[in-house]
């Protein structure tokens, strides 16, 4: 039967508790040397990579801005073509006159024989007219042709004269 | 210096020690690694991202490249960088011989700046004809360019023969100077932007005629002969 010797002086004796947590401390530390070269390894070739992956994509990035700084005359234009569109849009957007200029179409074409337009102002917010007429039918009949008219929110008769010489003047407004 | 410690610590520590230094090397190599690696894949994502900027950009360029060679000469033809007063003027009254009418007295104002932050010139001139003629004139000013808008029109007639006093506006604004950054991206043309190309395309643009320089007679040579 085999004999178990320990040949340890005394003193090198670590027995109990304190052993068990020195023998736990050496397998940990064993595992952890280990386990931080995967993890050191893992770092490096992770860096690797990645730069790698950096340096392609710097190159197709200064190669992409070659190409781009070779089309500068497009880009240029682009450019040009995009801020004159928004410009000319805030032009399009200003009050003018030729909105109410299409609206007094339908108007000015029931005047008919006789009926003369005297004056015709007009400006973005409003068309002001002065109309004369011969005889009472055709003021009858622009009159109704004038109800009739939708393009306009407001239509205001500013005076109403009459002279047995010249007939019926009117004057309106248009808004 | 290290002979006085027991001989039961110093196994103690021999144990420990290794275990503490792995731990203190994980944290300053990690530290370090991930600051490194999250450094690199900043700079990655950042190239990743100017590199579908100036892909989009080139291609965008190839793409719109005929459209805005075109375009930017009508739109600038439609609003120039400079005051405009005489080719409206010279358009006016190119349209004004279509429609049939006489215009007299034309006058330019000064240059001024525009609520819209564009500079702006009045132009005002009398309008001779009949009142048909002269309301499709001033319906005509806005297809020509540079871009015209009729500010009042004021018609008086008089036996079938009016006459008008019609003010127009025309605007101009500076190119731009500068041009956006390489790794800035430009978006295509809107819907909105191609319409507004598209009525810009069908004004009326101005005649420049390039007159060649003359030749000139030769001259004889007075000695020779």
């Amino acid at each position: 039967m085999p004999i178990k010797l320990n040949l340890l002086p005394p003193e090198y004796v670590v027995t109990g508790a304190l052993g068990k947590v020195l023998k736990i401390a050496r397998s940990l530390g064993v595992i952890f040397v280990a386990a931080f070269l995967i993890f050191a390894v893992g770092l490096v070739a992770f860096f690797v990579i990645s730069s790698f992956q950096l340096r392609n994509i710097s190159t197709e990035v200064q190669d992409l801005k070659s190409q781009i700084s070779a089309e500068e005359q497009s880009e240029q234009q682009i450019v040009l073509l995009k801020d004159r569109i928004k410009k000319i849009k805030t032009v399009q957007g200003l009050p003018n006159s030729f909105k109410n200029l299409g609206n007094i179409d339908p108007i000015t074409s029931t005047l008919t024989g006789s009926a003369s337009l005297t004056e015709l102002s007009s400006d973005s917010t409003k068309v002001d007219m002065s109309i004369n007429f011969k005889s009472n039918s055709e003021l009858a009949s622009f009159l109704q042709n004038l109800g009739s008219v939708k393009t306009f929110k407001s239509i205001l008769m500013t005076t109403f004269g009459f002279n047995p010489a010249s007939g019926y003047l009117i004057s309106i407004r248009l808004f | 210096m290290f002979k006085n410690i027991p001989e039961n610590i110093r196994l103690a520590l021999n144990s420990i020690l290794p275990l503490v230094v792995v731990l203190i090397l994980f944290v300053i190599v990690g530290r370090f690694g991930f600051a490194k690696i999250s450094e690199v894949g900043d700079q990655v994502a950042a190239s990743q991202k100017d590199q579908a900027v100036l892909t989009q950009k080139l291609e965008l360029l190839s793409t719109l490249g005929e459209t805005a060679a075109a375009g930017s000469q009508l739109t600038a033809g439609a609003l120039p960088d400079t005051n405009p007063a005489l080719i409206v003027i010279s358009q006016l009254k190119g349209i004004a011989g279509q429609s049939g009418i006489v215009i007299a007295n034309v006058k330019a104002g000064a240059e001024a700046k525009d609520s819209s932050g564009l500079s702006r010139v009045d132009i005002s001139f009398e309008a001779m004809g009949s009142r048909a003629q002269i309301i499709a004139f001033a319906k005509s000013v806005d297809q020509i360019a540079p871009i015209s808008l009729v500010d009042k029109i004021k018609i008086a007639e008089s036996a079938g023969a009016a006459r008008a006093t019609i003010s127009v506006r025309s605007f101009w604004a500076e190119f731009p100077t500068k041009l956006p950054a390489l790794t800035e991206a430009i978006s295509d043309l809107t819907n909105d932007e191609r319409n507004i190309l598209g009525s810009i395309s069908n004004l009326t643009q101005p005649q420049f005629i390039e007159v060649p320089p003359s030749q000139g007679a030769s001259r004889p040579d007075p000695f020779t002969q």
